[in-house]
């Protein structure tokens, strides 16, 4: 059984955040609910100011606070690596977002998709209303409701439990990368197998020196970050005094 | 037992779980995570397998087809995953050699429009006679044919009064399929007003390198091969063009290059970028100009492009003229005037006072850049010559690609490859006496006037001044308009100052509107049409370019059509003709019928047909192998059709050198080129070019208008009542204007760096904002001379002080729910344009967007 | 009369609850202060509340069999029936913060024993079952030593789970587990007593009856007993703001900082613990009924506010990518729904107090 890992190449990336809402796209997760998402900075005074952005999602730790708290393991380990999370045992106690430290759970606190259940029109006969354009084109939820999302997890979660990023292991399962690693622009993201030796994930964690976020929690994540996303250069200097 | 249970659970879950929840995905839920009971103690988590489901896992549920983004001018091949005639994602076609099978973030808000539940999914006409940005059309529902008869009636009326020149077509986005509706019909009903929206897009642009090397065409840019890239105002990691290309390749760039950005806000690229240049708003030519002074003096032009001193030694000395005879030049033409007209005193000096970038700064810059000759890229963007006199600081900024000589260089700046689409057929044929005399009355923009030259590829008058034609319909200069058709435009929310388009449009007598959203522009229609979404809906194709290839890139329905949407280019175009033909005028259905499927030499007989064989039509050569001519070679029109994309042969480097389309076959720093474009026009005025120069607001006089040169900038507005200079820019998340209705765009609306989720906001210095006691979060009115909006303050540190940064694209009062706060009555965030006076860079004819304006801030 | 429009009001909390509860499960959680980064808000602590509270009277219950002090199984009924009515609050409490409660089936079918959580569910309908024997024994007889014990044992854990579940978040050591294992018992106790005192004084005086002498002295005791608890803790409490909110240099404290100067953090420390220390170790105070009354009132809305006070600075400032976009410190009101569902709690409880009061004899001390 493999065990799942991300690498993301800071200097690759380039913060367009394709990440983020192809994944909002792919799991048909609802306005306001992050399982892909960021944290960026911006630092220094003007002129001497850059911008930073470091792409985040579920670590997948391998010791995952969140599943530790869980009282009905409705948010578990699956054997390659991947933390999932079952609604249909999750009571709602919000006790996985107390515990995890990175702040990528999320709660349905109301029926998904709301701006798309509307049934008004802004223009009477001549516009739809969001959800006759829902039920006219046959999605469900959203009208690009993304049916594969189904085969692991219910396709829309439903108001009352949480959710968070899966690592897409609906389409792991079926020897697809994760949508945001296949979406993303500048190839930032490198996915793979940490106990194959020979991955391109293994070959890069061998190559730079990795970081991961908040490592001294222990919790061991799967997403390891490598090289800047500012890489620039700047004058020799000793500085002075 | 435990069947028992899980019965019990699937009682009680149906009892609680979403009604929408469906019975199915639960029961197999449970299958999934089939649960081991038991008590498994220790601290460890338990590793659980995830059981095989029963349920059959959904596999390749759709199919990924060809499409093309027009969310921005990228234009890149796309490829949409459909499932059940449904469009449920997006990525990069991995057969184009330009996006090279990236797509970047705002191809995927794409989703959301075609299945915006705003747009207008029937033909609709005002019962308010009234019209007016306070009158409410009172739209309601009518029938397509209803909707034809009426505008063939009106068109008939023009052309049975002989006033056809009185008929006037506006265009917005547009595929190549434009000419059928653009030029063809306009021609052949007999108006010379086909109008396009280009020059509120970059005409200014073109004008560097058309006056330096004759392309009057946006640039590619070698980036993998550069050592260093100087971009001017141009965000290739967020804003046009090829973002998709630059994403994919930048990570590799940057370990390459020296990335310098001159910019007066911290752009998405800016933030990657070694050097940050925060230049005051409209000062971009004097930096220029002594980088190129820096280069000259430091000798580091590239000789064997631009050439050398007779005796090897650089006479290139800060103040001294230089004597023409002592250069021997190669493949440029003017180094020497250059720098004695302009050049030699331009020091890093004199330009660090003007520009606010440091001395020392602006010589490690030019140093580096010298240094990185030939591979050394000018990335010339919008912001230095979208301004009132941008005009020669395109030529300045474009002109150093010609020192370090970059031009069509490895790792340099280079021009479109050659590809092979055809025309459509001629329409001259098909315009009868009316349609000819009307076609010979003036153009409603004004362009050719002396104050509005206009100078597209030479010609005085060649291009379009979109804005203007604002002022042309309100005071009937040349002549009144009476009935227009606008297709995929929106002029009065996206050019600047759109209050004279409120008025314009509601001074129509008979106005139609071709759109997806009822718009800003749709208000002050009679009749308003459903148009289809390019990238799903729609046949047609463009071409793009990037990464050293062009490509040709289809357009195709490859969804179920949800309402009863028509092709802007094609099909409307088509009905219109057939109408026209029933009334008596059948000349522009002829005109139509000529476009012949090329596979069986069919003649369409229905809008369907015409639309796809007006398309395969203008591409036979990309696909037919008996007409290949170069490039990705196809076995026939289904081939190319599935791959969706073509791609030219790779980019032929140096091959321009010394033959350039200019006067003088070279690169020109004395414009040559200019020089008879501007004598032309001054001559048609019966007037000298000094004349022109002070007509078109520009300050140089004699041979400095033939050369690039820095211009004090035009910026409106008091200093004293106005403190800030307005920077506008653009949103990694626009879709042009059209994704305000998208929830993702607000929802990620902070992937512009310094921007707020579902927020409009106003960047401004903290330095600034404290003197004026503004905090973030604030509600703050910005006003310009001509008209002022309301947003958010934010208080960020990649803004010049002086200066306020505000993002294009929201403030519509229309278009949708969440484009609009109330549909029709209140915008939702501001519009920059509200703030941008109508001023032209007038050379090109370009609206100017940049360094234009002066703004204060007064808390709400 | 007075009894009427006591249950009237009582009445009207539980419909408001009510109303909460049909608006909560139908509409969604957005009716309360919803962001992802206040996750646990007034619904729990007011749970927290409840049952620190029930488990504190469960110690004051079981003194006379464990500790075997017989003056205080006088006041054994009341406080074994309170333990019920409280903890019946509390669990009303916990429904309306979870988000699928009919779920909580899956804690027997899915246990996951490394759950503090899991735990404390367990440990609480353990509680409930042997809460509602022992009342039974004591209605029918005299408490059974076994059962008392018991009560505390559980009384005991569930407490100190509490400490532990939130001491379990390395991601926010402002709920810092070694210090809340060791003050929820302690709190909860001081709750206990104050809820005893307080319930017995004003039933008294409702129903018009002179405290007898030997009772009398026992409630001295008693208030005695809360001044010295509360004082401890107020001790307890300023170590805790010191070491965590002045000295500590770790940026996840930074909304304990922020807590300490906030209305639910004073009012734990000065209405909650110095004024009823102050109260009850003044002799000449104590021996009065208004000196009791007041300050176990007073301990118990610190004691609520205290609750939610540590369940905010556990959550107001957001961590990782919720920080994205957000003030360091995010700001909390309750909602209108929010109050409905600790009104909601407190109506039910004093509702089932009122009948035990007015039907099960609660004054009479077992055999």
């Amino acid at each position: 059984m493999p065990r799942y890992a991300m690498v993301i190449d800071l200097q690759r990336c380039v913060g367009c955040g394709s990440c983020s809402i192809s994944c909002r796209n792919e799991n048909n997760v609802t306005e306001g609910i992050y399982w892909s998402h960021k944290i960026t900075e911006t630092s220094g005074k003007f002129p001497n100011v850059r911008y930073h952005y470091i792409p985040t999602l579920c670590n997948h730790c391998t010791n995952a606070p969140c599943v530790r708290g869980c009282p009905t393991e409705a948010m578990h380990k699956l054997e390659n690596g991947i933390t999932m999370h079952d609604p249909k045992k999750c009571i709602g106690c919000r006790y996985c977002m107390i515990n995890c430290p990175y702040g990528v759970i999320y709660f349905n606190w109301k029926d998904a998709h709301p701006s798309w259940r509307a049934g008004n029109s802004v223009i009477k006969e001549v516009t739809a209303s969001p959800a006759e354009e829902v039920r006219k084109v046959g999605g469900k939820g959203t009208p690009y409701y993304n049916p594969e999302r189904d085969a692991t997890l219910p396709g829309i979660r439903p108001k009352g439990v949480v959710e968070k990023c899966t690592f897409c292991d609906h389409r792991v399962k079926r020897g697809k990368l994760p949508r945001c690693v296949e979406a993303c622009p500048a190839d930032a993201r490198i996915f793979g197998d940490l106990d194959d030796p020979e991955s391109q994930v293994n070959q890069l964690l061998g190559k730079f020196r990795p970081f991961r976020l908040k490592e001294a929690l222990g919790t061991e994540p799967a997403v390891f970050y490598i090289r800047d996303f500012s890489s620039a250069g700047y004058p020799r200097t000793k500085g002075g005094i | 037992m435990k069947e028992k249970e899980s019965n019990v659970v699937t009682t009680i879950r149906e009892i609680l779980s979403d009604a929408k929840l469906s019975r199915r995905s639960f029961v197999k839920g449970s299958a999934v995570t089939g649960t081991a009971m038991g008590l498994g103690f220790g601290w460890k988590p338990t590793l659980r397998a995830l059981a095989q489901a029963s349920a059959p896992l959904s596999d390749g549920m759709g199919e990924w087809m060809p499409a093309t983004c027009q969310g921005c001018t990228s234009w890149c091949s796309k490829q949409v995953y459909v499932v059940d005639g449904r469009a449920v994602k997006i990525r990069g076609n991995p057969h184009s050699k330009v996006n090279m099978g990236a797509a970047c973030v705002r191809s995927h808000l794409s989703l959301q429009q075609v299945y915006d539940p705003d747009r207008i999914k029937t033909p609709m006409k005002r019962t308010n006679p009234k019209k007016g940005r306070q009158e409410d059309p009172k739209f309601v529902p009518i029938s397509w044919d209803e909707a034809l008869n009426t505008i063939a009636d009106k068109i008939m009326e023009l052309r049975k009064n002989h006033e056809t020149h009185k008929y006037m077509l506006m265009r917005g986005r547009y595929s190549y399929m434009r000419d059928v509706l653009y030029d063809r019909m306009t021609k052949i009903i007999g108006s010379p007003n086909n109008i396009s929206h280009s020059a509120l897009c970059a005409e200014a642009e073109k004008f560097g390198p058309y006056y330096t090397e004759a392309i009057w065409s946006y640039r590619q840019y070698d980036v993998l091969n550069a050592h260093y890239i100087l971009l001017w105002g141009a965000d290739p990691l967020a804003a046009n063009r090829q973002v998709s290309y630059y994403s994919k390749v930048w990570g590799d760039v940057v370990d390459k290059a020296t990335i310098a950005i001159v910019e007066p806000r911290l752009s998405a690229s800016a933030g990657k970028a070694d050097e940050w240049l925060p230049i005051k708003p409209g000062q971009d030519g004097a930096l220029a100009v002594a980088i190129s002074h820096v280069l000259l003096t430091e000798g580091l032009w590239y000789k064997p492009f631009v050439g050398d001193f007779k005796d090897g030694k650089n006479l290139f000395i800060s103040g001294q003229m230089v004597d023409e005879e002592a250069f021997e030049e190669l493949h440029t033409n003017g180094i020497i005037k250059y720098w004695n007209l302009e050049l030699k005193d331009k020091t890093p000096e004199w330009a660090a006072e003007i520009t606010g970038i440091p001395v020392e700064q602006i010589r490690r810059v030019a140093i580096g850049y010298g240094k990185a000759a030939p591979h050394a890229i000018s990335w010339l963007g919008g912001g230095p010559c979208m301004q009132v006199r941008g005009g020669y600081s395109a030529m300045a900024v474009h002109a150093l690609n010609g020192i370090v000589g970059a031009v069509d260089n490895v790792g340099g700046t280079l021009k479109a490859n050659k590809e092979y689409t055809g025309k459509f057929p001629k329409p001259d044929d098909f315009m009868d006496d009316i349609a000819k005399k009307g076609k010979k009355h003036k153009k409603i923009d004004q362009r050719g006037r002396l104050q509005f030259p206009c100078l597209k590829k030479g010609k005085s008058g060649g291009g379009v001044i979109t804005n203007n034609a604002a002022d042309g319909i309100l005071k009937d200069d040349p002549n009144e308009i009476k009935v227009a058709i606008g297709y995929m435009n929106n002029f009065s929310f996206s050019a600047p100052q759109p209050e004279r388009w409120e008025r314009a449009l509601s001074k129509i007598p008979f106005l139609v509107h071709i759109t997806t959203n009822a718009s800003e522009f749709s208000w002050f229609s009679d009749i308003v049409l459903p148009d289809t979404h390019h990238m799903f809906e729609k046949w047609g194709y463009v071409k793009a370019m990037g990464n050293g290839y062009r490509h040709v890139t289809l357009m195709q329905p490859i969804i179920k059509k949800v309402w009863d949407y028509k092709i802007d280019e094609t099909e409307i175009p088509w009905l219109i003709a057939e109408k026209l033909a029933e009334r008596g005028f059948d000349n522009l259905l002829r005109h139509y019928k000529t476009y012949k499927d090329p596979e069986t030499g069919k003649a369409p007989t229905n809008e369907k047909e015409f639309a796809l064989y007006a398309l395969k039509y203008v591409t036979q050569n990309l696909w037919d192998p008996a007409k290949y001519k170069g490039g990705d070679k196809f076995n026939g029109w289904e081939e190319f059709r599935k791959v969706g994309v073509w791609n030219s042969d790779p980019y032929p480097f140096r091959k321009r050198w010394g033959k350039m389309k200019t006067k003088t076959g070279k690169f020109e720093f004395y414009s040559e080129t200019l020089k008879e474009a501007l004598e032309k026009h001054a001559k048609k005025h019966d007037t000298t070019v000094d004349e022109v120069m002070k007509a078109t607001n520009y300050l140089a006089r004699g041979e400095t208008a033939f050369i690039p040169h820095y211009e004090e900038p035009f910026i409106l507005g008091e200093e004293k009542e106005f403190p800030f200079i307005h920077v506008d820019h653009k949103s990694r998340l626009n879709r042009e204007g059209r994704s305000a209705n998208c929830s993702w765009y607000y929802d990620f609306k902070d992937l512009d760096p310094g921007e707020e989720v579902w927020d409009d906001v106003a960047k401004i210095n903290p330095i600034d904002a404290g003197k004026l006691g503004i905090k973030s979060g604030d509600r703050i009115k910005l006003a310009s001379p001509t008209g002022s909006l309301i947003c958010t303050a934010k208080l960020w540190e990649g803004v010049r002080p002086g200066t306020v940064a505000k993002c294009y694209g929201q403030g519509h009062w229309a278009y949708g729910r969440l484009a609009s706060k109330i549909f029709g009555k209140v915008p939702r965030g501001g519009s920059s344009n509200d703030l941008i006076p109508a001023q032209y860079e007038a050379l090109s004819g370009s609206s100017a967007y940049y360094a234009v304006t002066r703004i204060k801030i007064e808390k709400v | 009369m007075k009894l009427q429009l006591w249950i009237g009001l009582l009445i009207i909390g539980i419909l408001l609850g009510l109303w909460t509860t049909f608006r909560v499960y139908t509409e969604g959680f957005s009716l309360y202060a919803k962001t992802d980064v206040l996750v646990w808000t007034l619904p729990l602590s007011t749970y927290i509340f409840f049952s620190l509270t029930s488990a504190g009277l469960a110690f004051v219950s079981s003194i006379p069999v464990v500790f075997v002090i017989k003056r205080y199984e006088a006041i054994e009924k009341r406080t074994v029936y309170l333990e019920i009515a409280v903890l019946i609050a509390s669990f009303v409490c916990l429904i309306l913060h979870l988000g699928s409660p009919l779920k909580v089936f899956y804690i027997i079918l899915s246990p996951n024993p490394s759950s503090p959580l899991w735990w404390l569910a367990t440990l609480y309908s353990l509680y409930f079952v042997i809460l509602l024997s022992a009342f039974w024994r004591i209605h029918t007889g005299k408490m059974s030593k076994p059962l008392g014990v018991l009560i505390f044992v559980i009384a005991i854990l569930t407490s100190t789970t509490l400490g532990w579940l939130l001491g379990m978040t390395d991601a926010r050591p402002t709920l810092n587990a070694s210090f809340f294992s060791f003050y929820f018992p302690l709190t909860g106790f001081a709750s206990g007593i104050a809820v005893v005192i307080l319930f017995s004084m004003v039933s008294m005086h409702l129903s018009r009856q002179e405290i007898p002498d030997g009772r009398s002295a026992l409630y001295n005791e008693f208030g005695r007993l809360m001044g010295i608890v509360a004082g401890m803790v107020a001790v307890l409490f300023l170590w805790r703001t010191i070491s965590g909110g002045i000295s500590s240099t770790a940026v996840e404290y930074g909304a304990f900082k922020h807590m300490i100067g906030s209305v639910p953090y004073n009012m734990e420390f000065w209405l909650g613990l110095v004024v009823p220390t102050v109260l009850m170790l003044i002799p000449s105070i104590r021996a009065t009924v208004w000196g009791k009354v007041t300050a176990s009132f007073l301990l118990l809305v610190g004691m609520f506010a205290g609750r939610l006070e540590f369940v905010l600075s556990g959550v107001v400032r957001p961590l990782g990518q919720m920080a994205e976009g957000r003030p360091e410190i995010v700001s909390y009101m309750p909602t209108v729904y929010e109050v409905f569902v600790a009104l909601f709690g407190l109506s039910v409880m004093l509702l089932i107090y009122t009948i035990g009061e007015r039907y099960l004899k609660l004054e009479t001390a077992p055999e």
